[in-house]
């Protein structure tokens, strides 16, 4: 009998064994983390000055959050006094669920329901380190730790100007830009085709760990990220040949009057020495192996001052190289079986690019184009989309989006994943209660 | 041997480019703002001890919806004093800026670091429990955050700013105290009449 709750093993509903991993290892934590947090949840803050609710608080809460009255110093020798208060409680909490109701016409159903519940968790351990830790239900997927990474920025280089920030545990990898981004985080109802296809809708999550390296550049910035997983979960990622390694280039430039941005990246993932075929107890996927995933991404902003409209555009465009094994990747090749010998070199590839013009800090409208190569398909699957979208955001904690998707699969010459053409409506809802880790642009 | 000489050459180079920011910091302060008000005070409290003030908004920016850029990053790391106007104005954004910030001074807690805000008398605090701030729309929970605009009230956020002076460059706090006085004096006389 594994040695773990039963209502855990009640709660792993697909059965798979990484998923049950994940949730016996992160169970404990969990559970270690929410016990202490009830008190806080009762909301135990300072005292009021009674009146008529408009007048001081003798107490008042921390600039960033948390109840606090004067605490230690969080920097040795680095006293509190007059306008340096701390700030920060020592965990902060967050639950965010994301429902989606969709309707595909190529099926003749809609479905409505929960498309993941998300528990954030992070705060600083002391003055050297931070933690996060993200656990997410799914309908599809059950439980799973999506993140659970320390980080710190003390390294014995910050004397010598070095800028370095170390991140360790389950991480998204630094890879491309919607790869850093939770689910209901991007910027429209359903991940682009290129993402979903290529690297599935979680993404690159990896166990290892990574350093970022910020140049000391003002503008342009410029900043290098190199990791190093033992394995990588989820996606096509779980293929890699060999250890992953993943590098990424980033620099940001800002206009002089501040009305333009842009976030220019690009990434590599490979893998260090070989497996040979083999892979890991935990791999239920048969699915072959990815020599190497590329990709360049690029954003822009426009936000005139003084005004609260402006323009997002984003686009990605992504390129796997993989190797053929004919037994092990039988599930994914079953449309190809007779195109492949084992060894034969495949390449996939594909982009999105879109555009979102934000009219005031609550409405927003915008239009992506998709592209992507079917996975394994080596060029010869191909598949177009066309989404419009409009987005309410009823203030910052809750957002509700529309959005119609036309997906062009006439290249689908022998796949039988989906229909040739589609029309597809989907209306997200998503909630913010509590904290939720802020995203830099 | 001249292969060699050249070698240690380029590492020397590279070794001094990464040096200037250290040795700026020695001569002069670089400070940090997160509006356009707040970096004025600091221009007056430190005088000529300033290298540079940058504020991280545009001046008509509205602070409550600004986006954390990696451009923030590498300015508050490079910073010796870092303000920040507090009563939750910048909670949208600060948060991910300072942490990721390779400079732990102006971090909460730091030596460099200073919320302007503390010791300012909240008003408009809205009475309700925590639990239901949020159903109010969570618009000031800690009270009005643009005390800046009352400028009895900015006295208080320049004494804040000149003990983070104080903190960061202790050998100058005579000039720091001198202009803080000078400041004060320039308010009174300006918003009561000199009383």
């Amino acid at each position: 009998m594994p040695e773990q709750p039963s209502i855990l093993l009640t709660a792993v509903t697909c059965g798979r064994t990484c998923v049950t991993r994940c949730i016996s290892i992160s169970a404990p934590i969990v559970l270690g983390l929410i016990l202490p947090l009830l008190p806080l949840a009762r909301g135990e803050t300072g005292e009021f000055v009674p009146g008529n609710g408009m007048e001081a608080r003798s107490e008042r809460t921390s600039a960033l959050g948390s109840p606090q009255a004067p605490t230690e110093p969080t920097v040795p020798g680095a006293a509190i006094g007059p306008g340096q208060r701390a700030m920060g409680s020592p965990v902060n909490l967050g639950i965010v669920p994301d429902f989606v109701w969709d309707f595909r016409d190529d099926l003749g159903r809609s479905d409505f329901g929960l498309r993941e519940v998300e528990l954030n968790f992070g705060g600083a351990i002391d003055p050297y380190f931070e933690a996060v830790l993200t656990v997410s239900y799914a309908d599809d997927d059950g439980f799973d730790m999506e993140e659970a990474y320390i980080s710190s920025t003390y390294f014995p280089g910050e004397l010598l100007g070095m800028n370095l920030m170390a991140q360790a545990g389950r991480e998204f990898i630094p890879f491309g830009y919607l790869n850093r981004i939770h689910l209901h985080d991007f910027p429209q109802v359903d991940p682009p085709f290129v993402i979903e296809e290529l690297t599935t809708d979680h993404g690159f999550i990896g166990n290892g760990a990574h350093l970022e390296w910020l140049a000391p550049l003002f503008n342009p910035t410029f900043s290098v990220s190199a990791g190093f997983y033992d394995s990588i979960e989820h996606s096509v990622g779980r293929r890699i040949e060999g250890r992953p390694a993943v590098l990424r280039l980033q620099s940001y430039w800002e206009s002089q009057d501040g009305n333009h941005g842009f976030l220019a990246g690009v990434s590599g993932l490979s893998g260090i020495g070989r497996t040979d075929g083999r892979r890991p107890e935990t791999d239920y996927r048969t699915v072959g192996q990815t020599r190497h995933v590329i990709g360049a991404d690029l954003r822009y902003r426009w936000s005139p001052t003084g005004e609260k409209r402006g323009l997002i555009s984003g686009t990605e465009f992504l390129r796997q190289a993989a190797k053929i094994h004919r037994r092990a990747d039988a599930d994914d090749l079953r449309d190809y079986q007779e195109d492949f010998s084992d060894g034969d070199r495949i390449r996939d590839l594909g982009f999105y690019a879109y555009s979102q013009y934000d009219f005031n800090p609550f409405y927003s409208a915008g239009y992506r184009f998709d592209y992507t190569d079917l996975l394994l398909s080596d060029g010869d699957a191909d598949l177009y989309g066309h989404s419009l979208y409009g987005e309410y955001r009823p203030s910052e904690f809750s957002r509700l989006r529309l959005q119609y998707q036309f997906r062009d699969g006439d290249n689908f010459i022998r796949s039988d994943r989906m229909a040739s053409n589609e029309h597809r409506v989907l209306l997200q809802a998503t909630f913010f209660l509590g904290w939720h880790p802020p995203h830099v642009f | 041997m001249r292969n060699i000489q050249q070698k240690l050459a380029t590492a020397l180079a590279f070794l001094l480019l990464a040096l200037p920011p250290l040795a700026a910091a020695e001569a002069a302060l670089r400070v940090v703002a997160t509006t356009t008000d707040l970096a004025s005070l600091p221009e007056e409290i430190g005088g000529e001890r300033i290298a540079e003030v940058h504020s991280l908004s545009r001046p008509l920016e509205d602070p409550h919806y600004l986006n954390a850029t990696p451009g923030m990053v590498v300015r508050t790391s490079r910073a010796d004093l870092f303000v920040m106007n507090g009563m939750d104005l910048e909670i949208g954004w600060i948060p991910a800026v300072l942490r990721q910030t390779r400079n732990h001074a102006v971090r909460p807690g730091g030596s460099g670091f200073v919320d302007a805000s503390s010791g300012v008398r909240a008003i408009q605090v809205p009475d309700v429990s925590p639990g239901d701030l949020r159903a109010l729309g969570d618009v000031h929970p800690q009270g009005n955050p643009h005390f800046t605009l009352e400028p009895v009230q900015s006295i208080t956020a320049a004494r804040n700013i000149a003990e983070g002076f104080r903190r960061v460059d202790p050998e100058f706090d005579e000039v720091y105290q001198y202009n803080l006085k000078r400041y004060e004096e320039r308010v009174r006389d300006v918003s009561i009449g000199g009383e």
